[in-house]
C-alpha cells in the first residue's frame, strides 16, 4: 500500500501484496476491511464504524493472469470486472456462463453468488470455479484448488467462499473454466396470466427436450397481475430454432398461457438484453431475496403480487429463477413497509424457504436498531453457530466485513 | 503414529457397554475376527485394527454415540461401504469405526423440485432405483462411480467421488444441495437442505464434500436429481497411439464440445477388458476412447460428425457407433468392470488417481510408462480423460514386501510428475493415509494451516479421521517405510 490508513479510508488496491499490507496495517489499528468491491456497497448490513473501504481493482487490461486456451480454463484477477473478461475472452470464442452485469468483478461474484437465468444450463460460479486465492486474517496468502477441473485434494475452501460476503477472507484471484460461446440465442417470452401457472409445467419441461439453458420470470405488480417468463435457449441456430418449436406445442391449448415475443440473434445481444431485465435489482431501494422450493416459485410470486397491490406498493417489482426456486421483490419501501413484507413473505415459506434482505430501507439510527426490527438473516442458531466457529478459524481478529452476516461475533 | 499400537481389552471397555446401549448389542462389533474385515479399504495397503465398529441406524444414535466417544475421548473413523481407494476409512490405532451401513433409508423424493433426501448409507445406484420407483424414471442422482452399486451417497459425498459422466454433468458436490452433521462433539447441524437449490451465507455443504470425514459424520444429504439424457450417441475410436487419443480428447475439448463422457483405455487395459468379456475390441489397438454425447435429437449427429471428424484427424483407426441400447450398455458395463478385470491378472493392484489439465495428458501417459518401465512394474491405463483424470493401475503381489515398496515409490513419482505439471494429486479418489505425504508439496504450509483452523472450528480435539487428508501434528501415517510405522495389523 502506498497510502498510510486513517480511519474509514476508502482504498483501491491491486495486488495481493497490498491486501496483505492492508490487512498488516488493519490489524496494528485494530480496523475492520470492509470489501465493498463495485457493486454492494449497502448490501445487507452497515459497516463496522471504524473501517476501511476496500475496492479492489484489476490494473491487468486482460483482466487474467493466464488463460489456458486449449484448457478452457482461466486464472482470473478477482479485481477483474465481466466486461473486461468478456473483452478479452471473446477474441477466442471463449465466455463465463456468469450472466450478470459487466461491471461486477470476479470476487462480487463469488461473494455474493450472482448468478442469473443461465444457472439452468450453465450452473452458478460454484460450479465453475476451480481454485481461489485469497488472504485470510493473519495476512498468509492461501491457495486452494487448482487449475484442473477435479480435484478432490484438501477441504473445499473455495466453494465455502461462494456466497460468503467477503467475511471468511480478501479474494485476489480465481481459476474458472470457461465454455465456448454459444453460436446462437432463441429467447421466447411468454405471458401468464396467472403466475402460479408455470408451477406444474416447468418441472416437466425441465424433464423434456423443452428444457431450456435459462428461464426467468418477471411481474410488476402495479402494472398488471400478468407475469412474463422468458425462455432462452442456446447452441446451433437450429437445435436453438427446434426446441423453441417445441416450446410452442406444448404451450399450445393451455389456458392462460401466450407467447408475446421471440427474439433471435447472437449470444451478446440475447445476453445484454437478458442483464438489462434484470438491472433493475441493482438501483432498488430495497431488495428481499427469497429462497423457495423451485416448484413453488410461481405460487409465491402471485402472493407476493396480491399482497404489493393490497398494501399499495406501487413501485414493487418481482423477478424469479423459477428452476431454481429464487425471488426477488424490490422497490421503494420505508421501515414498516419492509416489515410487512417480511412478515408476508414468512408466512409463503412457513413450510419451506429462507429470506434474506440484500438491502434494506435506510433508517435513521444505528445498525443495531435496524438489526433488531429488521434482521437481515434469520439462520437457525446451529446453522449460525457453524458458520461463526469458521469465522473465528478464518478471521480471528474479525477483520473482514465484521457482522455483514455472521454474527455476533466479538473481536474487532 | 503417536496412538498406542494395541488396544485396551475391548469387550470389557465401559464405552463398549455404553455404545451398545445406544445401538443394540447387534450394532457393536469388537471382537478381532468381526473386525478383520474393517481393517482396509479399497486401497488394500493401508491396514489397522479399529477397536470397535458401531452400525447407528438414524442421526440420533449417530449423535449419542459420538457425545459417549467424546466423554471417553476415543478417535472416529467415519465409513460408508468401503469402498474408498486411499485408506480414508481405515482405523490407525485406537479409533472407533462409525459405520453408516444400517442408514439406508430414501426419507423422501420430492420428484416436482427434483431433491431427494437420503440417509448416508443408501448405496448411489439405489437413490436412481428408488426415484424410478417413485415414479419418475427419467430422473436420476447423476454421480456415478465405478463403485456406484456399493458404494454409499454419504462416501460418494465424502469424496467428492466423479465418475463417467461427470465431464459434462459434474462430480458429487454439484449435485448436493444440503447436508445434515454431527460433529465430532455429537451436536447435530444443518447446512441448507430443504427442497431449495441455493442457501444464504459461505457453502459449509461445499465444504462437507470431499472432506473425507475429517470434519464430523453427514448422517443425511438433499441430492440434487438430474434428468437422465434421453438421447445420445455412443462409439469409440481406435489408435496404434496412446498420444493420438489424447490428443484426440484435447482437440474435442478445445472445439467447445462437451462429451458426457471421454474414456480412455490403453493397449494392455484394452486386452485385459476384451479377454475377461469378449466385446470384441481390437487387442492390437494400443489406445480405445469411448465417447458419448447426450442432448437434444436434431444436434447429435451434427456434434457426431465434428468430433468423428477429430478422432480420424488424430489417426484413428477405426471408429465404431454402438446403436444398440443393448450394446451399449454392455460397453458401459465392460468399462466399469475394467478394474475388476484386472484381478485376473495381478494378485493385488493400486489405482492411482490424478488430475491434470486435459492438454497435458499425452505427456503423462509417457512418463507413466517410463516410471513403470523403471520400477519394472506393470501400469495399465483406465481413465476419465475427458476430465484430465489418469487412473494408473500399479499391478503388483501384496504379500511381496519389497513390490509394494516399488508400488509406493512409483505413486509417488507419478503424483509428483502430475502435480508439478499443474495437476492435482487426487481428481476423484480423495487423498486419505495413500497421498497425505503429499499435501506439503501441493499445498503451502500457510495453506495447510488454513485447513488445519477449518478443521479445528469442527473437530477441536482432532479426533474425527485425524490424519487423513489434512497432515496431523496428533498422528503420523507413513506408507513409505512400513518398517518405522507401529500400526496394528499394519503389514503394508
Amino acid at each position: 500500500m502506498t497510502q498510510a490508513i486513517t480511519e474509514n479510508l476508502a482504498a483501491t488496491l491491486h495486488s495481493p501484496a497490498a491486501l496483505r499490507e492492508l490487512v498488516a496495517d488493519a490489524t496494528a489499528r485494530k480496523l475492520a476491511i470492509t470489501d465493498y468491491g463495485q457493486a454492494h456497497a449497502g448490501l445487507g448490513h452497515a459497516p463496522a464504524p471504524h473501517h476501511i473501504a476496500l475496492r479492489y481493482r484489476c490494473d491487468i487490461p486482460t483482466g487474467f493472469v493466464e488463460h489456458y486456451l486449449t484448457d478452457f480454463t482461466l486464472r482470473a484477477h478477482a479485481g477483474a470486472t465481466l466486461g473486461q473478461l468478456r473483452a478479452s475472452l471473446t477474441p477466442t470464442n471463449q465466455f463465463l456462463p456468469i450472466d450478470a452485469d459487466d461491471d461486477l468483478t470476479i470476487s462480487e461474484i463469488i461473494n455474493h453468488h450472482v448468478y442469473g437465468q443461465l444457472r439452468v444450463g450453465f450452473g452458478s460460479i460454484r460450479d465453475h470455479l476451480l481454485g481461489l486465492a485469497y488472504i485470510d486474517g493473519l495476512g498468509h496468502e492461501i491457495r486452494v484448488g487448482g487449475r484442473t477441473v477435479k480435484n478432490a485434494a484438501g477441504l473445499d475452501v473455495t466453494r465455502l467462499m461462494v456466497g460468503s460476503l467477503g467475511e471468511l477472507g480478501l479474494i485476489h484471484e480465481a481459476t474458472l473454466r470457461t465454455y465456448a460461446i454459444p453460436e446462437f440465442a432463441v429467447t421466447v417470452t411468454l405471458e401468464l396470466t396467472d403466475p402460479a401457472a408455470i408451477d406444474p409445467l416447468l418441472p416437466a419441461w425441465l424433464r423434456s427436450d423443452v428444457a431450456p439453458a435459462g428461464v426467468g420470470m418477471s411481474i410488476t405488480p402495479s402494472e398488471s397481475t400478468t407475469a412474463r417468463a422468458s425462455f432462452t435457449y442456446l447452441g446451433t441456430e437450429k437445435a436453438c430454432h427446434s426446441q423453441a418449436q417445441l416450446l410452442t406445442q406444448a404451450i399450445s391449448g393451455k389456458p392462460g398461457l401466450s407467447i408475446s415475443a421471440t427474439h433471435a440473434g447472437d449470444y451478446w445481444t440475447d445476453h445484454d438484453a437478458r442483464t438489462q431485465r434484470a438491472a433493475w435489482r441493482r438501483s432498488a431501494p430495497s431488495l428481499l431475496k427469497i429462497i423457495v422450493p423451485p416448484s413453488t416459485t410461481g405460487s409465491v410470486c402471485a402472493a407476493l403480487s396480491n399482497w404489493a397491490k393490497q398494501n399499495s406498493a406501487q413501485d414493487l417489482r418481482i423477478d424469479a429463477l423459477p428452476a431454481h426456486g429464487v425471488i426477488f421483490i424490490g422497490g421503494s419501501l420505508d421501515l414498516a413497509g419492509a416489515k410487512n413484507l417480511a412478515q408476508a413473505a414468512k408466512q409463503l415459506i412457513a413450510k419451506a424457504g429462507v429470506l434474506v434482505w440484500v438491502r434494506r430501507p435506510s433508517v435513521v439510527g444505528d445498525a443495531a436498531t435496524l438489526d433488531a426490527q429488521l434482521p437481515p438473516f434469520e439462520p437457525l442458531p446451529t446453522e449460525m453457530s457453524t458458520l461463526i466457529a469458521l469465522k473465528r478459524r478464518m478471521d480471528p481478529l474479525n477483520l473482514f466485513n465484521p457482522g455483514r452476516l455472521i454474527r455476533p461475533v466479538t473481536g474487532a | 503414529m503417536s496412538h498406542p499400537s494395541s488396544h485396551p481389552s475391548t469387550q470389557s471397555s465401559p464405552f463398549l457397554a455404553e455404545l451398545r446401549s445406544v445401538v443394540g448389542p447387534a450394532g457393536v462389533l469388537s471382537e478381532p475376527d468381526e473386525l478383520l474385515v474393517y481393517e482396509s479399504d479399497g486401497f488394500s495397503v493401508a491396514k489397522g485394527m479399529p477397536t470397535a465398529v458401531i452400525f447407528p441406524t438414524d442421526t440420533q444414535q449417530v449423535s449419542r454415540c459420538l457425545k459417549i466417544l467424546a466423554r471417553h475421548n476415543i478417535p472416529i473413523i467415519p465409513r460408508g461401504s468401503g469402498t474408498g481407494l486411499a485408506g480414508g476409512a481405515v482405523a490407525y490405532g485406537e479409533g472407533v469405526i462409525v459405520s453408516t451401513t444400517r442408514m439406508k433409508r430414501v426419507e423422501s423424493i420430492d420428484i416436482p423440485n427434483r431433491v431427494a433426501l437420503v440417509q448416508a448409507g443408501v448405496r448411489n445406484i439405489a437413490l436412481s432405483e428408488a426415484v424410478a420407483l417413485a415414479g419418475a424414471p427419467d430422473l436420476h442422482f447423476s454421480p456415478d462411480p465405478s463403485s456406484q452399486r456399493a458404494s454409499t451417497i454419504g462416501g460418494n459425498a465424502a469424496t467428492n467421488a466423479g465418475g463417467i459422466n461427470t465431464l459434462k454433468h459434474g462430480v458429487t458436490v454439484n449435485h448436493i444441495l444440503g447436508i445434515e452433521f454431527v460433529t465430532p462433539d455429537g451436536e447435530i447441524h444443518v447446512a441448507r437442505g430443504q427442497a431449495l437449490h441455493d442457501g444464504v451465507g459461505p457453502d459449509v455443504t461445499a465444504l462437507f464434500c470431499g472432506s473425507e470425514g475429517v470434519l464430523g459424520i453427514v448422517t443425511r444429504l438433499w441430492c440434487r436429481l438430474v434428468p437422465k439424457p434421453k438421447h445420445y450417441r455412443t462409439f469409440y475410436a481406435v489408435y496404434d497411439s496412446t498420444l493420438d487419443a489424447c490428443k484426440t480428447v484435447s482437440d474435442v475439448i478445445a472445439k467447445g464440445i462437451i462429451p458426457t463422457s471421454m474414456e480412455m483405455m490403453d493397449g494392455s487395459m484394452i486386452r485385459v477388458v476384451e479377454d475377461a468379456f469378449h466385446y470384441g475390441f481390437p487387442t492390437t489397438a494400443q489406445a480405445l476412447l469411448l465417447i458419448e454425447i447426450d442432448g437434444i435429437e436434431s444436434i447429435l449427429d451434427e456434434q457426431l460428425t465434428r468430433i468423428v471428424q477429430i478422432a480420424r484427424d488424430n489417426h484413428a483407426t477405426d471408429v465404431q457407433q454402438c446403436s444398440d441400447p443393448k450394446r451399449r450398455m454392455e460397453l458401459w458395463s465392460a468399462r466399469k468392470k475394467a478394474f475388476g478385470a484386472i484381478g485376473r491378472i495381478s494378485h493385488s493392484y493400486c489405482t492411482q488417481d490424478a488430475c491434470v489439465p486435459r492438454s497435458m495428458l499425452p505427456d503423462v501417459m509417457v512418463k507413466v510408462l517410463a516410471i513403470g518401465q523403471k520400477y519394472g512394474l506393470k501400469i495399465p491405463n483406465v481413465f476419465h480423460a475427458g476430465d484430465g483424470n489418469i487412473h494408473p493401475i500399479l499391478l503388483f503381489d501384496e504379500a511381496d514386501p519389497e513390490q509394494v515398496q516399488r508400488i509406493l515409490l512409483a505413486s509417488k513419482e507419478i503424483l509428483e510428475y502430475c502435480i508439478d505439471i499443474g495437476g492435482t494429486l487426487t481428481g476423484e479418489h480423495g487423498v486419505g493415509v495413500e497421498k497425505i505425504h503429499l499435501m506439503p508439496r501441493m499445498f503451502s504450509p500457510a495453506t495447510l494451516a488454513a485447513f488445519t483452523q477449518i478443521k479445528l472450528a469442527f473437530d477441536p480435539q482432532q479426533r474425527c479421521n485425524d490424519a487423513k487428508l489434512i497432515p496431523s501434528d496428533k498422528l503420523t501415517i507413513e506408507l513409505l517405510h512400513p518398517v518405522s510405522r507401529n500400526v496394528a495389523g499394519g503389514a503394508a
